[in-house]
C-alpha cells in the first residue's frame, strides 16, 4: 500500500533529494531506456514517465546503489505495460540493421564507426536482449540483479546473454571492416 | 576482431558466454578454464567473447557522452510545468516527446518509428474518462465561489455517510489545514455514468482544490501515483484495490505532496 509522509516538509526534502539522485544518473537511465525501446523518440518518453512516476513516488525510493536498479525496474514495468497498451510486441517493430541508420554515424574515425555498427546490430537483436547485454556486460549486475529488475528467470538471463553474443558476433563478421 | 563461433553446442556456448560474467560457481569455472587448456577452439571463443565485450562497453560508453545525455527531462525540471507548455493528453503518457521527436526522425530511420505511432496515443483515450469529465466539473465549480459546494462543511459527518453510501466508497474528510487548505463541503458528482464523491477545499487565496473519488479500483494496482494533465486542470490518481481517486487542482499546487497526505486519510 501506499507509504506516505506524516510531515509535508519531509515529503518535499525526499523529493528533492531524488531529484538530485536522478539528474545524476540520467544518461545511464537514457541508455538503459534505449535499450528497452531500442528507439530514442521512445526512449525519452520511457524517460520521462519514468522520472514522473519515480518523483511521485519518492518516498519508496532506496538510496545509495538502490536507486538506478529501482529506477530500472520502474523502467521496465512501463515499458512493458505500454507495449501491451499498444498491442504490438516490439519484436515485430524489430529493424534490420541496416536500417538503424539513427545509430550510424556518416563519417569519423574507424573505431566510432565500428561502435556505431555494433549498436546498430545491437538495435537489431530480437527483443529483450539489448537490456541484458546492457545490465549485464556493461552495468556489471549478477544475473540474478539483471533477473530481478527484468522480472524474468535468471536461465533465461543466461541464455539471452549468450544468444546475443553469438549473433552479435555473427553479424559484426558479415560487417564491412 | 570477433568471429563467429566454430562451436555449434548451444550449451557449451552459454557456459562459456557465463564464465565470461563470472555467472560460473567455482567449480564450474575451473572445468572451463581446463577445457580452454585443452581445447584451442574453447580458448578462442573465450577470448572472442572477451574483446567483443570490450567493444559493446566501448559503445555503450559512447550514448553516455551523447549531445543531450543528460537533459533533463520535464519531469525532473525543477519548476513545475504550467498549461501554457503542456498539451491536453497526460504529460506521462507516451507519444507526446515521441511525436515532436518524430518530426525529427522522418526519413528513412524514423519510417518505422512514424508509421508505429500514427494512431492517437492509447492513453489519450484513456485520459477521457471520468477524469476527463470531472476536470470539466471543476473548471465549472471552482469559479463558484459563494456556491461552491452542495452540502456544507459543516454537515461533515452527513457528507461522509451520504456519499460514501451512494458512491460505494466509504471515506473520511481528510484534514488539511496544515497544508493552507480549508474543507469547504462536498457535491455528487456523475462521470462515467458512475456516482462520484467530490470533497472541496479552498487555500487562503480562494483557489479551489478538490479530492474525487469513485468505485473501482485496481486489485493489483501498485498503490502508485500517477499524474493526470489537463491543461489547466491538473490532478494526481492512485487506485485501491477497490476505489480510483484523484485530487484536483491547478498546476501550481504541489499535488504529489497533497495526494500522498489524502491518500493515508481519506
Amino acid at each position: 500500500m501506499i507509504r506516505a509522509k506524516d510531515d509535508a516538509g519531509v515529503g518535499v526534502a525526499d523529493t528533492d533529494r531524488l531529484r538530485q539522485a536522478l539528474v545524476a544518473q540520467l544518461p545511464r537511465m537514457r541508455r538503459f531506456a534505449w535499450s528497452l525501446t531500442r528507439n530514442h523518440a521512445d526512449a525519452e518518453d520511457l524517460l520521462q514517465s519514468s522520472c514522473e512516476r519515480a518523483m511521485l513516488n519518492a518516498a519508496s525510493a532506496p538510496d545509495g546503489d538502490g536507486l538506478l536498479p529501482w529506477t530500472f525496474t520502474m523502467m521496465r514495468n512501463l515499458w512493458i505495460s505500454e507495449t501491451r497498451k499498444r498491442g504490438v510486441r516490439q519484436g515485430a517493430g524489430q529493424v534490420d540493421a541496416q536500417d538503424a541508420t539513427e545509430l550510424k554515424t556518416a563519417s569519423g574515425p574507424e573505431d566510432a564507426v565500428r561502435s556505431s555498427q555494433l549498436m546498430a546490430q545491437i538495435r537489431a537483436l530480437p527483443e529483450g536482449f539489448s537490456a541484458v547485454l546492457l545490465l549485464v556486460s556493461v552495468e556489471g549486475h549478477s544475473y540474478q540483479e539483471a533477473a530481478d529488475i527484468l522480472g524474468i528467470p535468471v536461465g533465461t538471463v543466461m541464455s539471452r546473454m549468450s544468444g546475443a553474443r553469438q549473433k552479435l558476433k555473427a553479424a559484426m563478421a558479415e560487417e564491412p571492416a | 576482431m570477433t568471429t563467429p563461433s566454430p562451436i555449434t553446442d548451444p550449451a557449451l556456448l552459454e557456459r562459456l558466454s557465463a564464465y565470461v560474467d563470472g555467472a560460473l560457481s567455482p567449480d564450474q569455472m575451473t572445468e572451463v578454464e581446463a577445457l580452454a587448456a585443452r581445447d584451442p577452439a574453447v580458448l578462442a571463443e573465450i577470448e572472442s567473447l572477451q574483446a567483443l565485450d570490450l567493444q559493446l562497453n566501448d559503445a555503450f560508453d559512447q550514448m553516455l557522452d551523447l549531445p543531450g545525455a543528460d537533459a533533463l527531462p520535464p519531469a525532473l525540471q525543477p519548476v513545475a510545468p504550467t498549461a501554457a507548455n503542456l498539451n491536453q493528453a497526460p504529460s506521462w503518457g507516451f507519444g507526446q516527446i515521441a511525436a515532436m521527436l518524430a518530426m525529427l526522425l522522418v526519413g528513412a530511420g524514423g519510417g518505422w518509428f512514424v508509421a508505429q505511432n500514427s494512431a492517437p496515443p492509447a492513453q489519450v483515450a484513456q485520459a477521457r474518462g471520468w477524469m476527463a469529465e470531472v476536470a470539466d466539473y471543476h473548471r465549472v465549480y471552482a469559479t463558484q465561489v459563494r456556491h461552491l459546494a452542495e452540502v456544507p462543511a459543516s454537515e461533515k459527518e452527513h457528507i461522509e455517510a451520504w456519499l460514501g453510501q451512494t458512491t460505494g466508497v466509504p471515506f473520511k474528510v481528510p484534514d488539511l489545514s496544515a497544508a493552507g487548505y480549508t474543507f469547504q463541503g462536498a457535491r455528487l458528482l456523475v462521470a462515467a455514468g458512475k456516482p462520484v464523491s467530490q470533497l472541496l477545499y479552498t487555500d487562503a487565496a480562494g483557489q479551489v482544490l478538490a479530492i474525487c473519488a469513485i468505485a473501482g479500483g485496481d486489485p493489483e494496482g501498485t498503490g502508485e501515483f500517477t499524474p493526470r494533465d489537463f491543461g489547466d486542470v491538473q490532478m494526481v490518481n492512485w487506485k485501491t484495490g477497490t476505489a480510483s481517486y484523484v485530487v484536483v487542482g491547478t498546476p501550481d499546487m504541489d499535488l504529489p505532496v497533497l495526494a500522498r497526505q489524502v491518500a493515508q486519510e481519506i
